[in-house]
């Protein structure tokens, strides 16, 4: 279990642009991945693909054009997705007044073999609080 | 690196971790009172995290009140470091593939 991973990036490009690279398979095969496969819609199951890794599944389980999407997808390639060897990737889109977008990511839910063991379930920001506390001591 | 990731794999000892960062040092009892676990589970938390380097005591007077030291989690920030770099790759690359759509 371990603190998400937040990012945050200024883009010129409009919310609406910004979201159809997101979340148009061909577009997303051009930065994210070597290959994608799935359906823009709530729900779609389908894979990120490298050709030296493996095809990692993934879900989309939010999808709110053009303001949210999240994805689950596994950290292992080549098996179906499962709920404990997966993360969460949750893009927010924000428009700006000059027309760009502020993009917000966060992946989440990551898990150690010491969770794993302990069988303990979904991770909290507690640590995340820390961590940035820590970098701000 | 293992104690400290199972210092915080448990929901206890983050609930513990977090009131000493948003408090301060606190006696036991004082980190007892709000979790509904006994002192004595409490003290063996507190012993998990003592382990890890999260946690320090010291004593003041008669009291011995446990604050937090966050020096040993840099190695869970380390740890998370190339996954976010990997991030930072994508978004890079998220960037340039919107530049050269125009």
């Amino acid at each position: 279990m371990i603190a998400a991973i937040e990012k945050k990036l200024e883009l010129d490009q409009s919310p609406t642009d910004v979201w159809r690279a997101l979340t148009d398979p061909t577009e997303v095969a051009g930065w994210f991945g070597e290959t994608a496969s799935f359906a823009p819609e709530l729900g779609d199951e389908g894979y990120f693909g490298w050709e030296s890794h493996g095809k990692f599944s993934m879900r989309i389980e939010e999808f709110d054009p053009p303001s949210r999407l999240a994805w689950r997808w596994g950290r292992e390639p080549n098996k179906p997705l499962d709920q404990t060897h997966s993360t969460l990737v949750e893009w927010t889109l924000l428009p700006r007044e000059d027309g760009g977008t502020t993009l917000l990511l966060k992946e989440s839910e990551f898990a150690t073999e010491e969770s794993r063991q302990d069988n303990v379930g979904g991770w909290d920001s507690e640590l995340g609080h820390l961590v940035e506390h820590l970098a701000g001591a | 690196m293992d104690n400290v990731f199972g210092a915080v794999a448990d929901p206890t000892r983050r609930l513990i971790l977090e009131r000493l960062r948003a408090h301060g040092p606190l006696s036991i009892k004082q980190l007892s009172e709000p979790l509904p676990i006994s002192r004595q589970a409490v003290t063996k938390h507190l012993d998990i995290l003592m382990e890890s380097g999260l946690v320090e005591m010291r004593r003041v007077g008669r009291e011995r009140v446990h604050f937090l030291n966050p020096a040993p989690l840099q190695e869970v920030d380390d740890w998370l470091r190339p996954y976010s770099e990997a991030w930072d790759r994508r978004l890079a690359r998220l960037q340039q593939h919107l530049e050269e759509r125009e």
